[in-house]
């Protein structure tokens, strides 16, 4: 006898890595848009209105979203003017590929895109930058250079928020990364569904309970069309232990994501511990909790020969600044 | 999207090569090292005893939180921890201790063959064996079968053996024959290794606090050090316990109302407890070491795996979470789980991990229409008619209401959870009478604002 839908009773093609129940293509679907949408609702992500900026980078989690927001702006009449927005690093056969499809996103859900350079930004691409510093450091570019960018991009589309396609596991593993490097700042806010203070744009992670096997497998039957390339430049050994952690645990005990998150939820940080404060960056206006936000600081060791300039914690960058009589 | 942050780069330090060979002391010089301590601290034999005694009797010191003369429980497991730390206590207390430790200590060891599905047989081997050795320790010893804690009596006549160990107790631990059979059912009726481990510590916990609050005793001792703790916070984090860390690792555990568990031996690493144990020439008492399954295991693994790349890992781990807190300032007893007893972490809104993974059972297995209203349909029993507030064994509903999110994750990996003690669904029930009465005058209760 062939197994039957959990939520219909009709023939079930899949098991769901979330609950294990056994479901139809049609419940599956209707299940996993019900959950985005209830995730939107709950955490009042929108208001009508609103100009919203859907991150696409071309892999999967970016076009399964933009494919979901539409559906469901459509569906449930939420009144979002929807973009694309990419970042183009500037990182040959992996971004330019990419932008394709995202491209071809364009097209096939008919929503305007835009697309915003590092070059253009910053007058560096990441191939530029990497020639210069090698393969130690780009991600710290690259991540400080893509937040900015996200939000000038945003505001060149005069969007008011934006959302990535940041999903569970992507969350979970935050979470352990965290507690591993003692990093309690970013420990508090990692489980936040919107971030973003005062000077920068709100964002927003309609995925946040998404788990990443279930986007997998509703591009997987949706035929979406995505690419799946991992960026060539990441090396990234240390966050790779927790990703592998989640992967095992997730094993073991699937509904672990959520739980992980659960927990990231309810941690409460002490109260006489030392936050940083935000201001703003007296370069750039953008916000910062030093003087000079992180991406200036960046640019100018790179033009002027200096990229370790920056890298590193706060403290010793002042000392730096201080020897080369940088202000 | 990449989901790289920035600054996250910062590796954390690798283990340097370090080797004792032409190192000396860092306190005194001596050219006769004997540990590597720390990243890359060595030290001699004295000095190093020295550094643990200190370590030991300072964690008291800043605590003040026993005061002189005061009796505590000593819980011992058998395991290298629970030696080093009975040894420290020992030397502490002793006349010629510098810095003496003034209170005294009584002695528990809780018989767990059942955990370990050992025979009767086996277990009365172990048990002669672990509390011969105990007894010469000279302190008052007093034995538990960990299966007592389904006994349907209440804590104040617990009817445990409180008698100091003779003989005769290593046979009375084995004659609890029906809440043995309780217990191997409960266990049985577990389906996965990583409930069965975490219900084996709650009960375990249970246990101590009704053996302490039988003896008239408020503290409990236990012998965590820093590296087990380390793993199970992580462990916890993964099991949704993210809320009770605090109780899970301080020096002081102040969920029970009764009972506050400490953990003098929070400072120290497994590396120290070894080299303290070799170098009193101490052994470990008991000869069963499994070590933890499921979850709990695999977490073991990763954070160990980790240490010994990158030897910040522990110690990193514990000081974030020294800086994890609480939110609720006072513990409201009506608030707290029935079974392990912390705060309740339910009480979390519609946005949330919780709700949300309520609301997944739901479209996945109810019809379209019912998942409209998913908080009613998930929280009933079925019965919709009120039938299961009536009863006075307490049915699920009612039970996993009274639970904490990472109990009830637990208590789905159990087949029927009126196994539970006795004294589970005792607390469940007025957990869920105060709660009701709670409800009916809640518009005549003051609400002070800054609690919210
Ligand atoms: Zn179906
Ligand atoms: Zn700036
Ligand atoms: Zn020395
Ligand atoms: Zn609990």
């Amino acid at each position: 006898m062939p197994v039957q839908c959990a939520a219909c009773g009709k023939k079930a093609i899949l098991k769901r890595p979330k609950t294990a129940d056994a479901m139809c293509r049609e419940c599956f679907y209707w299940a996993f848009e019900e959950e985005i949408h209830k995730t939107i609702i709950d955490a009042k992500l929108f208001t009508p209105g609103d100009k919203v900026a859907i991150g696409a980078s071309g892999g999967k989690d970016s076009t399964v979203l933009a494919y979901v927001m539409k559906a469901l702006n459509d569906r449930y009449n939420y009144r979002l003017d929807l973009y694309l927005l990419s970042v183009d690093e500037g990182i040959t056969g992996y971004r330019d590929d990419s932008l394709e499809t995202v491209k071809r996103n364009r097209d096939q859900y008919c929503l305007p895109l835009k697309i915003v350079s590092y070059e253009d930004l910053y007058g560096w691409t990441m191939d530029a930058i990497v020639k210069e510093i090698g393969l130690k450091n780009n991600c710290t570019f690259c991540g400080v250079f893509r937040r900015q960018a996200l939000d000038r991009g945003a505001m060149l589309t005069e969007c008011n928020k934006i959302v990535t396609g940041h999903n569970a596991d992507d969350i979970a593993e935050t979470v352990i990364m965290n507690i591993l490097r003692g990093d309690i700042a970013r420990l508090r806010r990692c489980t936040a569904i919107t971030t973003g203070q005062e000077g920068s744009l709100p964002r927003c992670k309609p995925f946040k309970y998404t788990y990443e096997k279930e986007i997998v497998m509703y591009a997987y039957f949706k035929k979406l069309d995505y690419f799946s390339t991992e960026c060539i430049y990441s090396p990234n050994a240390y966050r790779g232990y927790a990703r592998a952690f989640i992967k095992d645990v997730e094993k073991v005990r699937p509904s672990a994501i959520i739980d992980i998150i659960h927990s990231g939820e309810s941690l409460s940080i002490k109260k006489d511990v030392k936050m940083p404060v935000q201001g703003t960056c007296t370069r750039c206006g953008y916000v910062s909790s030093q003087d000079v936000c992180k991406a200036c600081l960046l640019l100018e060791g790179l033009n002027k020969g200096m990229p370790k300039l920056g890298i590193g914690k706060p403290h010793k960058v002042r000392k730096v600044r201080d020897i080369h009589g940088y202000v | 999207m990449c989901s790289i942050q920035e600054g996250e780069l910062l590796q954390p330090k690798r283990q340097p090569s370090s080797s004792l060979r032409d190192r000396k002391c860092m306190k005194c010089s001596n050219e006769e090292t004997v540990v590597i301590i720390r990243i890359n601290d060595a030290f001699c034999k004295d000095c190093f005893l020295q550094y643990c005694t200190h370590k030991f009797r300072s964690a008291f010191g800043k605590s003040r939180l026993i005061r002189d003369k005061e009796q505590v429980l000593v819980a011992h497991s058998g395991g290298p921890a629970s030696c080093a730390m009975l040894h420290l206590i020992q030397e502490g207390t002793s006349r010629r201790a510098h810095k003496k430790l003034r209170f005294s200590s009584v002695l528990v060891f809780i018989d767990d063959g059942v955990f370990h599905g050992l025979t009767l047989v086996e277990r009365k081997a172990r048990n002669a064996q672990v509390l011969k050795q105990l007894i010469s320790s000279g302190l008052d010893v007093h034995a538990y079968a960990i299966e007592q804690v389904m006994s349907t009596t209440s804590s104040a006549s617990l009817g445990l053996p409180v008698q100091a160990v003779s003989a005769d107790s290593f046979e009375i631990l084995c004659s609890f024959d029906s809440e043995c059979k309780q217990l191997e059912a409960l266990l049985a009726a577990t389906t996965s290794d990583t409930s069965r481990q975490s219900l084996q510590h709650v009960l375990r916990q249970r246990l101590l606090i009704q053996v302490a609050n039988g003896m008239g005793i408020n503290k409990v001792l236990l012998g965590n050090s820093t590296t087990s703790l380390a793993v199970q916070m992580m462990s916890n984090v993964a099991q949704g316990r993210g809320a009770h860390l605090l109780y899970d690792m301080s020096f002081a555990d102040l969920r029970s109302t009764s009972v506050t568990f400490v953990r003098p031996m929070r400072e120290f690493t497994t590396h120290e407890i070894e080299h303290y144990l070799l170098l009193n020439q101490l052994g470990t008492i008991d000869v069963i070491s499994t070590g933890p399954k499921g979850l709990e295991g695999l977490t073991s693994d990763f954070v160990l795996g980790l240490q010994a790349d990158f030897p910040n890992t522990v110690s990193t781990i514990m000081r974030t979470g020294e800086k994890i807190g609480v939110s609720h300032s006072e513990i409201d007893i009506d608030l707290c789980c029935s079974l392990c007893q912390a705060p309740l972490d339910t009480d979390v809104g519609p946005s949330s991990a919780l709700a949300a993974t309520q609301f997944s059972e739901v479209v996945s297995r109810g019809n379209r229409q019912s998942s409209r209203c998913s908080s009613e349909a998930t929280e009933c029993c079925g019965q919709g008619d009120g039938s299961c507030q009536s009863s006075t064994r307490c049915e699920l509903p009612d039970l996993r209401r009274s639970l904490c999110y990472g109990c009830r994750l637990m208590c789905k990996d159990l087949k029927d959870t009126s196994l539970l003690p006795a004294s589970v669904q005792s607390n469940a029930l007025q957990v869920k009478n105060r709660a009701e009465m709670r409800a009916s005058i809640q518009n005549f209760l003051i609400e002070d604002d800054d609690a919210k």
